[in-house]
């Protein structure tokens, strides 16, 4: 099957260091795959790689499109979707108005249109909203519609957020930390949502330090060390392989 | 359901107080003496100048300083059109219109570069040069001395004296605020919130942040020369002098004593500010200490402007502003 993503030696350099160095694998369509490793390992640069924001060298392909060079907006609108480490809602919106934000790709209304509030205006708008209230209810957080974002815990922000990437059909999501600052309930749900997102086709790229969910929900598992791929292959492989087990993860954990 | 029907019956209430206040202003020469009528045309202008303002400070969230100038570009523009060309009255109004929206696309490219201070002192400097164009305009805009203007006509209408213009005024204002409520509340209005907010959140949703930085530009330039444009046809001239620094604190006041970022903020500001001076006259010797606590007191006590002083006190009414949850 052709891989839904793939780097070939993607890397990156920040003034003389090489926060990431020539790290190349792929996700299948469907699949999990969790970036993990100690901090610094350059686990977030490599999503800002992937999304172009920041510039790399090497090839990052999305299905069969290139998408190294392209800026952010275009990357994102071929597919590729993303959550921030510390939240990228728009605090002072409502939670209804960041969904909507999330539609710009599929209800993008002309300027004079919406302007004058012309018939297909209000017909596209109407349809935003009734695309963001089904997806609220779809998270199970449709009585939030109307709370200001800036009011909300920072567990139901992080589901906001994932819905919001997923308002138009995405081919992969890229989750930075989704998992902090949740509760073991909140947690759980996560992993229910990203199995059923798989189960969708949406290949699902991961970066977490909760290692109970990583080894819960991958299918394979990329470790990265000093910006290197270290290993990579199942969850069960990774947790035997010794290099790993040297460089990062505490025995304790793993055995 | 209950939550629904109070929300409709929130909203009709609304529709029939702006509906009353739309007859008293359209009525208002019928009752009102001159004075008043040339009051409330400049509260006309200053809540378009805010209103345009406020895109690029409010909703973009960017320190611009161009907007004095984008005014002047509307009343010099509608002046030249309507004394040189001989072109009718509305296309002199709408050239002027447009005249701004270029000039605040233009003005907006290096705000793609540039932000915070630095961006603040480029589009400073852009004023002043704008300044400076009239001051040499010769000819064409009168210089330092300004230009007369002839009178226009609109629809067989002479628009000659306070009270017609005023019509002409308001009914362009209240349709103008009308476009910018349904802006804030469609798509091109939550995108350039989102830029304001974040960039790269922004451009992860597929909004390319370099466009709609831009067109938040366009729409400044756009909207504050339509007040430009009311200015120049409700004095009958232009002049340099109008166009000074002083001017643009005062929209940046009227934005921030308003409320930044909301539709209806900068229209209150525009009317405060507007009135205040007007009420505070009478205070021989008082007037610019009054003035100042006025505004000291309101940026104290009201950090986020009249309406968000407002939606504290009754939270239905955020809502309907930006972004708009039907």
């Amino acid at each position: 099957m052709m891989p839904r993503l793939k780097l070939e030696g993607v890397s990156v350099q920040f003034a003389g260091l090489r926060a990431v160095s020539d790290v190349s694998f792929e996700v299948a369509p469907g699949q999990i795959c969790a970036v993990i490793g100690p901090n610094g390992a350059g686990k977030s640069t490599l999503f800002n790689a992937i999304g172009g924001y920041v510039r790399a060298t090497g090839k990052v392909y999305l299905d069969d499109t290139l998408l190294s060079g392209k800026p952010i907006h275009e990357i994102a609108a071929a597919g590729v979707r993303r959550t921030f480490q510390n939240g990228g809602l728009f605090l002072d919106l409502t939670v209804i108005e960041n969904i909507m934000v999330g539609l710009h790709q599929s209800h993008n209304i002309p300027l004079v249109a919406g302007a004058l509030l012309l018939p297909s205006a209000r017909r596209w708008e109407a349809d935003a909203i009734r695309k963001a209230r089904e997806l609220l209810d779809l998270m199970g957080i449709g009585n939030l519609e109307r709370v200001l974002v800036r009011d909300l815990s920072s567990g139901q922000r992080r589901i906001i957020e994932i819905a919001r990437a997923l308002a138009v059909p995405a081919k992969l999501l890229m989750l930075d930390e989704p998992a902090v600052g949740l509760t073991t309930l909140e947690i759980e749900h996560l992993d229910q949502v990203l199995k059923s997102l798989a189960r969708d086709g949406i290949s699902v790229l991961l970066v977490e330090h909760v290692l109970d969910l990583v080894m819960s929900v991958s299918d394979k598992v990329v470790v990265l060390n000093s910006g290197m791929r270290l290993a990579q292959g199942t969850p069960a492989e990774v947790k035997q392989d010794p290099a790993v087990l040297e460089a990062y993860l505490g025995y304790s954990e793993l055995c | 359901m209950s939550d629904m029907s109070k929300k409709n019956a929130g909203g009709r209430i609304g529709l029939v107080v702006t509906l009353l206040v739309l007859l008293l202003l359209f009525a208002a020469p019928k009752f009102a003496n001159g004075y008043v009528v040339y009051i409330l045309a400049m509260m006309c202008i200053n809540a378009m100048m805010a209103t345009g303002f406020n895109f690029v400070i409010g909703f973009l969230g960017q320190l611009v300083f161009a907007n004095t100038a984008f005014f002047g570009i509307g009343a010099y523009t509608y002046g030249i059109v309507l004394v040189h060309t001989g072109l009718p009255f509305p296309v002199a109004f709408l050239a002027a219109c447009l005249a701004g929206g270029i000039a605040g696309l233009i003005v907006g490219l290096p705000a793609l570069r540039l932000t915070g201070f630095q961006l603040a002192i480029v589009t400073l400097a852009f004023n002043e040069l704008m300044r400076w164009v009239y001051l040499h305009s010769g000819a064409v805009g009168g210089g330092a001395s300004g230009m007369e203007m002839p009178d226009a006509q609109f629809l067989g209408i002479e628009l000659i004296g306070d009270r017609s213009k005023y019509i002409f005024i308001l009914a362009v204002t209240v349709i103008a605020l009308w476009m910018v409520r349904n802006i804030a509340r469609s798509t091109v209005g939550r995108a350039i919130v989102s830029v304001g907010a974040s960039e790269l959140a922004a451009a992860s949703l597929t909004i390319p942040p370099v466009r709609y930085k831009i067109a938040a530009f366009g729409l400044s330039g756009f909207f504050t020369a339509i007040g430009g444009a009311m200015f120049a046809l409700l004095l009958g001239r232009v002049s340099p002098e109008s166009f000074s620094l002083g001017q643009l604190l005062l929209g940046f006041a009227m934005v921030m004593v308003g409320g930044m970022g909301t539709v209806v903020g900068p229209v209150l500001g525009a009317i405060l500010l507007t009135a205040a001076p007007e009420f505070l006259r009478n205070i021989a010797g008082a007037e610019e200490i009054l003035y100042s606590f006025l505004l000291i007191g309101l940026l104290l006590f009201m950090p986020s402007g009249l309406f968000g002083g407002l939606c504290a006190l009754f939270p239905s009414l955020r809502e309907r502003h930006l972004g708009a949850t039907p």
